[in-house]
């Protein structure tokens, strides 16, 4: 019959392991053999059944040290398997602390709201405004600094049979980021985070950001940059609003419009052939020449270039545009915003059902989505920005 | 004899428990009452010891683990692979040269210590 002390001690044990709750079980049962064992040849020996409990229970020491041993072996043989650096990554890595460390007395930038409001005032219509978004919250500096390392490549890796929450906390410490696994949150969902991970990117060396895609979106996890801490939560949870400045975008929009209504001048520059994470077909063309797809334009899937569309060209953007011969889908938009909830995770809009959103507030758009989807947001601003930059000298020839 | 300092056996904890598992499979209490008695009471492994150093022998692939149901409790039981088996015999003779080194660095201390009767 167990001994009450024992199972004490056991369920002490296991509630300072980390690991899998099978594990804790054999654990448990291993230790209670050698526990019972142990009681019945120091009672054979004449102990009194108090005493030899005690000795039997103090010759395994501190429960908690203990468990911290299991733990900790079970930690390195994961890491082991996680840790297949590539001198490439090393070199990758080094160059990254490189230029981070050189750039650094530059990076320091006021808080969102001021640069709002000088994007407001300052009337005069000349470079383009910086792209970055900012946090609401005003932890700015922070934030910033781990949206930075979120960019930093980690080279190739292999996690087998990883859980979630070593996988998470590998990719911390290689970008050198505080990360939080919203434990509570994560359970409440009715998500184990001990869910194992298998990845292996053997040839590609990925940021952060997509790694962290990559094994949290299957397990609907996401995550949120908070006070300059990764925190990973519950997809659901993970919403975060950023304030885009899109001044550039909107007003080089503007310019096009006002263009292509008096003269039919061609089509505005438009999105590239291939959104940030390989949308459906669906080409969307602001142009007002779009009519129907060419049959030569088959860009590659993701492609990078951007098209241009010089006078006359016309031509649908996007990679649905010549697919199989099929009649393309083309959707029509003037709104930043109903280009965003259309080409990017479109069901995690309110629009669509979802809990995002999306609102264009004169040059600002402000969204509340998952870093995913942020991550996504910023690839296809960039997209556009390239594409307006490219179309913009012949705009601006028809004007003069 | 006093028992062994343990800072002393601490790099060969491993090979003990290896050189125990060679004659046959052994639960972790076994092991550590073989280990008293063939080291005539001198080698006393902690439990708390023991068995994170099992569970490293056997995430090292180098030990084998079986549960044995039959007796009313269950019980772990470990045994040598054929990598575990190499690395004891590895280990043996590179300890062997140690000791022997040892032994030769000590001489001139050693011969002038008079041996117990």
């Amino acid at each position: 019959m167990p001994e009450t002390e024992f199972e004490l001690y056991l369920s002490l044990l296991s509630r300072f392991l980390r690991l899998k709750p099978a594990q804790h079980g054999e654990i448990a049962d291993e230790l209670r053999d050698h526990l019972e064992a142990r009681l019945e040849e120091l009672t054979s020996q004449g102990l009194s059944r108090d005493a030899a409990i005690r000795q039997a229970l103090d010759e395994f020491g501190d429960a908690a040290e203990l468990a911290n041993h299991f733990t900790h072996l079970a930690h390195v043989r994961n890491r082991r398997l996680i840790m297949r650096f590539t001198f490439g990554t090393i070199t990758a890595l080094a160059a990254s602390l490189l230029i981070a460390t050189a750039f650094w007395p530059e990076t320091p930038q006021a808080p969102v709201p001021q640069r709002a409001l000088a994007q407001f005032g300052g009337g005069g219509g000349g470079g383009a405004p910086v792209s970055v978004p900012t946090s609401l919250a005003a932890e700015g500096d922070d934030n910033q600094a781990i949206e930075a390392k979120l960019n930093k490549k980690i080279g190739t890796f292999e996690y087998v049979e990883v859980t979630i929450v070593d996988v998470c906390t590998s990719i911390s410490e290689q970008i050198e980021a505080d990360l939080i696994f919203d434990r509570a949150a994560v359970s409440a969902s009715g998500i184990s985070e001990d869910s194992p991970v298998t990845l292996k990117i053997n040839h590609t060396s990925l940021s952060a950001r997509v790694v962290l895609d990559l094994v949290l979106e299957p397990l609907k996890l996401s995550y949120t940059i908070r006070d300059g801490l990764i925190v990973v939560t519950p997809a659901e949870n993970a919403n975060q609003i950023l304030v885009y400045n899109v001044r550039d975008l909107v007003q080089s929009q503007a310019e096009h419009g006002g263009a292509a209504g008096g003269m039919g001048t061609g089509p505005q520059p438009m999105m590239p052939g291939g959104s940030p994470a390989g949308m459906p077909g669906m080409a969307a063309p602001n142009g007002r020449a779009a009519g129907q797809p060419r049959s030569g334009f088959m860009g590659p899937m993701g492609g990078a270039a951007a098209p241009q569309n010089e006078g006359g060209m016309g031509g649908a953007g996007g990679m649905g545009g010549g697919f199989g011969g099929g009649p393309a889908v083309i959707r029509e938009t003037d709104s930043l915003a109903d280009l965003i909830a259309m080409t990017i995770d479109p069901a995690s809009w309110d629009s669509a059902g979802g809990n995002g959103s999306v609102v264009q507030y004169r040059e600002l758009l402000v969204v509340k989505n998952s870093q995913t989807v942020h991550g996504k947001i910023k690839v296809l601003l960039d997209m556009l920005r390239t594409s307006s930059a490219g179309g913009a000298p012949a705009a601006g020839a028809r004007r003069g | 004899m006093a028992k062994f300092n343990p800072e002393l056996m601490r790099g060969s904890l491993d090979l003990m428990v290896l050189s125990i598992l060679a004659s046959g499979p052994k639960y972790g209490y076994l092991l550590q009452q073989e280990l008293h008695s063939a080291s005539r009471g001198l080698v006393d492994i902690q439990a708390g010891t023991l068995y994170p150093l099992l569970h490293r022998l056997e995430s090292d692939k180098l030990i084998r683990c079986k549960w044995d149901n039959s007796t009313g409790r269950r019980r772990k039981w470990y045994e040598l692979n054929e990598a575990g088996r190499k690395r004891l015999t590895v280990q043996a003779r590179e300890w062997h040269e140690y000791a022997e080194c040892i032994r030769n660095l000590l001489a001139p201390v050693t011969d002038a210590i008079p041996r117990p009767a």
